[in-house]
């Protein structure tokens, strides 16, 4: 009789559901899809399905000269658009051999850091408002405003700047450009201050977001995982650090790394980066000298306006860069940037042409979706919704 | 173990599968053969080599001088922070041995090499689409596979123009 | 209540009809369909630098069936095509769409084989905000504009 009842139970008890977490929803972080199949309140298997905006970059790209490229691949990750720009404009560069001057690597070392502050806090009041923690958001989002201002000032447009060239930057920054990134970094530190005492010994943050969809350092390396999701992991691995590029290796910083590697580890890893980063940006403020802001090489750059009056060769190179584009050699390479997510590399193929023959992004977000799938197996439903922001997957990227 | 002994270990290990090493941009190429694959991948996964980093793995596709598919595994040796590329080429309907038991985070890079190239992988669990929509034709990152532009209309009967043509292709190969 | 375009209507409808408009225009409700970039312009719109509180609109709800303005912000693909279609079908009339960004407007600076060259394929569209992504401002700009075709509208006759 027992055994009757257990196994009507077991019948009754024992049905799954099939959830579909849908593209169209606020917690997914973009257009991602979740097939969760749970019993009870359990997760049984999560199986992530991409795709939604998949947009063919990597085929336009193809199709266009190495400038008009610009455009198209800042928009890519679309909250650290500078990371694309220099991945790309790092790979050229390395590719023709070109030297960048210095006012412009620290320049674009401003930027790149102020992007990366930008997605931090992005990411925390999004994944606050998940946790119905709406002032959060909107700290959060006053807080990027300033930032937003900063772009806007120096090149025009608030999030995607397409402010770099190949061989140095569009234009040159202006003193305002000076004064407005000084007061923000001295602003910057009260609201840090705010965010840590709203978030960090929350009860509700800790309880939510402690122990919650580990990624150990095993995991890590087998799904290929980088950022801050393996520096949480254990991994002290930071591309900034290990390949160094625009010469970070003059500037002294720390990697936050922890152990742990739950969510709340990957919440303290975002956090004092977004210190270290304000930190960059002082020395770098420090450094600034003038000098020129794009290199001389007439093959690459455009001449500025004042030479085209008197030079005929100035006139000649900005026509075949402008109609034609630029030639560099044929080859291939592998460039690697740290961006607010993880390592995105760019694999450059080049045939000589003035298009690229193949240009692949290595998105960070990608393997980290991929992870989910064994993660959040055995983990609670309330917990998947976590697990997803705490990854900060952008899906721009991913399906590119 | 560094890039330059890895590479000569590869060349003494596996003599009649490692058909080029070239080195260019400060990065090493080693071009492999097929089906030692597997072998190549799981001997430099070693702990005595110490790539075991897979970085990216993704392919290229060529109309000229035949047609074929270059496939890119980028390693990194996470001690001594040194990377390799192992390169392989593929015929369109060749399948490659799939290494998703070595790292199991290729699974994804696999399905999509998949999806927009076209190439099998054998032993893979799971070949399906990801990116695009799952019943679609066509491998849309391959060369002979249009750009399928819309051509941009103008007003007061001037000719429609596609955006890819408006700057020319000027370049070696002159592919697409 | 059907009526003919020549027939004048009575005093009573129009005053009706005019106050259903501003009652609805006012508390337009938009379901999140934020697909792409421009999503990240939408939430800095509904956040409290450029504030949609005022205009009646912070309420993002999530399910399409609790609200009537769809604001596609972002580059359609594809695979989501149908998704969309979907979801605008589930909202109840009477419904709004706003294309913002270039992409769902046009299909902006992408035109291949991937993105649909405008969310108008699909769904019928009411406002088009231009811009990439279009700035706070101007999403707010259409969004008055959305406004002000809807007091405009003959809700109680045809």
């Amino acid at each position: 009789m027992s055994d009757n009842l257990t196994q009507i139970n077991q019948e009754i008890l024992g049905d799954i559901l099939e959830l579909n977490l849908g593209p169209q929803h606020p917690s997914t972080h973009g257009v991602l899809r979740l097939k969760l199949r749970l019993d009870g309140e359990v997760v049984i298997s999560a199986e992530p399905i991409i795709g939604y905006l998949h947009t063919g970059v990597e085929k336009e790209c193809e199709f266009r000269t190495y400038h008009q490229v610009f455009t198209l691949i800042d928009r890519l990750d679309y909250l650290s658009g500078p990371a694309e720009e220099q991945a790309f404009a790092g790979a050229v560069e390395r590719l023709m051999a070109i030297e960048v001057p210095d006012r412009a690597k620290i320049i674009r070392v401003i930027l790149l850091e102020l992007s990366r502050v930008a997605s931090h806090l992005l990411w925390l009041g999004t994944s606050a408002l998940e946790l119905n923690m709406s002032s959060v958001y909107m700290y959060c989002f006053a807080e990027r405003e300033k930032i937003l201002d900063i772009f806007e000032e120096l090149s025009g447009a608030r999030m995607f700047p397409s402010f770099w060239r190949i061989g140095g930057l569009a234009k040159d920054a202006t003193p305002l450009f000076h004064e407005q990134v000084k007061e923000y970094i001295s602003g910057f530190h009260s609201t840090w201050k705010d965010l840590d005492n709203l978030l960090t010994l929350n009860y509700v943050w800790c309880e939510r977001l402690q122990g919650v969809a580990v990624i150990d350092k095993d995991l890590s390396a087998k799904y290929l995982c980088s950022g801050p999701v393996a520096r949480a992991a254990g991994i002290n691995s930071d591309i900034r650090k290990n390949y160094p590029y625009l010469d970070y290796d003059t500037y002294s910083f720390e990697i936050p790394t922890y152990t742990e590697g739950d969510c709340y580890a990957r919440y303290l890893v975002r956090l004092f980066e977004m210190k270290q980063s304000i930190s960059l940006i002082e020395q770098a403020l420090g450094k600034l000298k003038p000098g020129p802001i794009i290199t001389d090489n007439l093959k690459v750059a455009l001449p500025p306006r004042p030479l085209l009056a008197r030079s005929m060769e100035a006139v000649i190179h900005q026509f075949k860069l402008v109609s034609e584009g630029m030639h560099p050699p044929s080859g291939e390479l592998y460039e690697a940037v740290e961006s607010a997510r993880g390592e995105l590399g760019y694999y450059l193929v080049s045939d000589g042409g003035n298009r690229p023959y193949r240009l692949r992004v290595r998105s960070p977000s990608f393997p980290h979706l991929a992870v989910l799938e064994t993660v959040l197996t055995g983990s609670l439903l309330s917990d998947v919704v976590v697990a997803i922001a705490s990854v900060d997957p952008i899906l721009g990227d991913v399906d590119r | 173990m560094n890039t330059p002994q890895a590479s000569e270990a590869l060349k003494l290990k596996f003599e009649d599968s490692v058909l080029q090493i070239t080195e260019a941009f400060n990065e090493t190429t080693v071009e492999v053969k097929k089906d030692a694959i597997r072998e190549i991948l799981s001997f430099l996964q070693t702990p005595e080599v110490g790539f075991n980093l897979l970085i990216d793995l993704t392919a290229v596709d060529y109309l000229h001088p035949k047609v074929c598919t270059k496939l890119v595994y980028w390693l990194r040796n996470a001690t001594y922070l040194h990377q390799i590329r192992i390169v392989l080429y593929a015929e369109r309907e060749q399948a490659v041995p799939s290494i998703v038991d070595l790292w199991p985070g290729a699974n994804w890079f696999e399905r999509e090499v998949f999806d927009l190239f076209g190439v099998n992988f054998d032993g893979h669990p799971n070949l399906k689409r990801i990116l695009m929509p799952d019943d679609w034709q066509g491998h849309p990152l391959r060369k002979d596979y249009p750009l399928t532009e819309e051509p941009v209309e103008f007003k007061h009967e001037a000719k429609p123009k596609i955006p890819s043509r408006v700057i020319p292709n000027v370049g070696q190969s002159n592919t697409n | 209540m059907a009526m003919n375009q020549g027939e004048k209507a009575p005093f009573l409808l129009t005053t009706l009809e005019s106050v259903i408009n501003w009652g609805r225009k006012n508390s337009l409700w938009p379901a999140q369909f934020g697909l792409a970039c421009c999503t990240i312009e939408m939430m800095s719109t509904a956040a409290g630098r450029y504030d949609i509180a005022r205009f009646g609109m912070e309420v993002f709800r999530a399910s399409p069936r609790q609200s009537d303005l769809m604001i596609v912000a972002g580059r359609l693909s594809q695979k989501m095509a149908p998704v969309l279609l979907t979801v605008y079908e589930q909202m109840l009339e009477p419904k709004w769409v706003i294309a913002m960004g270039d992409c769902a407007s046009c299909g902006g600076i992408y035109n291949n084989y991937a993105i649909i060259q405008g969310v108008d394929k699909i769904v019928p569209v009411d406002v088009y905000v231009a811009g990439c992504p279009p700035r706070p401002e101007a999403l707010i700009d259409g969004l008055i504009m959305l406004q002000n075709k809807i007091q405009g509208e003959r809700s109680l006759r045809r």
